[in-house]
């Protein structure tokens, strides 16, 4: 090591400790300020089944990553099967399982792991992974084509949403250009919803 | 989580306990620490291990607030030193290639060592630091001191990779203006 290097390292080491602080959970700030989206949570290993009378668009058939099969119309969003985790906590690390990718160093209570993938419908599906080592959690969102948006979440919280999912899903958002009803305007998709649950 | 206050009782009781609560909250960072520096598992567990010893030997009479930067730059500092110990004329880690970004930054002229020591130039970049937006600051310290690598960078702060070099490359630019403008002959 030069002379050079062995003074910068010593000075880099030497950094104002409120600037180390900041730093370890900090995530950026694309998603920091976000209106709160109204996402459409479907429980994980239920029958979900909602009536959407007066809606009007394509239907579709979708087969989202974590393995269950949506199926959505004008006249109801029915979604089936039991949905598989997208991500393992094995011997302390955190692994993305389409995969098995090591993602640890991604998940944290601020930040996490992001992956895009576009399926053959060319709906594009984002899964977020975050959260502390006993606290980790998932979501898959699917951006459609027209506008909508359909999201799965399962996250290991009883309060508010994490940090990080905050975070990833207003991120997400914003790339896909998603527009919520309350802002765009768009009078029709202006309801409550409240998926009727019914247990396998 | 036990909170900061209730892990530095522990370790003041001298109770072992102290020493879980430490590596269950600080456990993973303090692994990515070592990893980004070492590029090695075994050699970046035994790091954390030493850091929670030297916690333990430390604490007390050091009563740190906060615990975890006190932590991480022991984990840091033990890192480089093993390192260094490991790898003499083998440098392939983000370290390494975080170090040499600066190094060509601010050596430039081969000046330096004559223009500046540690405690001078650390000074400095505290004060550069104080005046970048709060985002460079996090880039800059997370590139430089925690040694994140790029792709690292770019899940952290939802950006593209090329992004995070050119924001790298814009800082150690201004790092530089920063120093000759203080006189420094750069």
């Amino acid at each position: 090591m030069t002379q050079t290097a062995r003074i910068i390292s010593d000075a880099i080491t030497d950094i104002a400790p409120e600037y180390i602080e900041k730093a370890a959970d900090y995530t950026g700030t694309r998603g920091a300020v976000r209106v709160r989206r109204r996402k459409w949570l479907i429980a994980a290993a239920l029958v979900a089944a909602l009536l959407l009378a007066g809606f009007t668009f394509a239907p579709v058939i979708v087969r989202m990553l974590n393995g269950r099969t949506v199926e959505w119309d004008e006249d109801h969003l029915f979604s089936s099967g039991p949905a598989a985790d997208l991500a393992e906590v094995r011997d302390g690390r955190v692994y993305f399982t389409r995969d098995n990718t090591d993602i640890t160093a991604y998940c944290s209570e601020n930040t996490y792991f992001r992956y895009d993938f576009q399926d053959e419908q060319g709906i594009s599906h984002v899964i977020l992974v975050g959260g502390e080592i006993d606290a980790v959690g998932w979501t898959e969102i699917l951006y459609f084509q027209d506008g909508r948006r359909l999201s799965h979440a399962h996250l290991a919280t009883e309060g508010e949403d994490p940090a990080w999912y905050v975070a990833g899903v207003a991120a997400a958002d914003e790339d896909y250009g998603y527009v919520p009803p309350d802002i765009a305007g768009r009078d029709s998709y202006e309801f409550q919803v409240t998926p009727e649950i019914v247990e396998n | 989580m036990l909170e900061d206050s209730k892990i530095i009782a522990l370790f003041f009781a001298r109770a072992e306990e102290a020493i879980a609560a430490l590596a269950e909250k600080y456990g993973a960072a303090c692994g990515g620490i070592a990893r980004n520096i070492l590029k090695n598992s075994l050699d970046a567990e035994e790091c954390v291990n030493d850091a929670y010893l030297a916690a333990w030997n430390t604490i007390p009479p050091q009563n740190p607030n906060p615990l975890k930067t006190y932590l991480f730059r022991i984990v840091r500092n033990l890192s480089i030193a093993k390192y260094h110990a490991n790898t003499a004329g083998k440098r392939n880690s983000n370290y390494d290639v975080a170090l040499e970004e600066l190094e060509d930054c601010l050596a430039a002229s081969g000046t330096v060592e004559q223009a500046l020591d540690a405690k001078e130039l650390s000074r400095q970049i505290n004060r550069f630091l104080a005046g970048l937006d709060e985002e460079s600051q996090m880039l800059f310290v997370r590139r430089y001191w925690y040694a994140d690598g790029i792709p690292d960078l770019a899940a952290r702060f939802q950006i593209s990779g090329n992004n995070v070099s050119v924001r790298l490359s814009r800082l150690r630019e201004k790092l530089r203006r920063h120093l000759r403008k203080e006189g420094y002959s750069l």
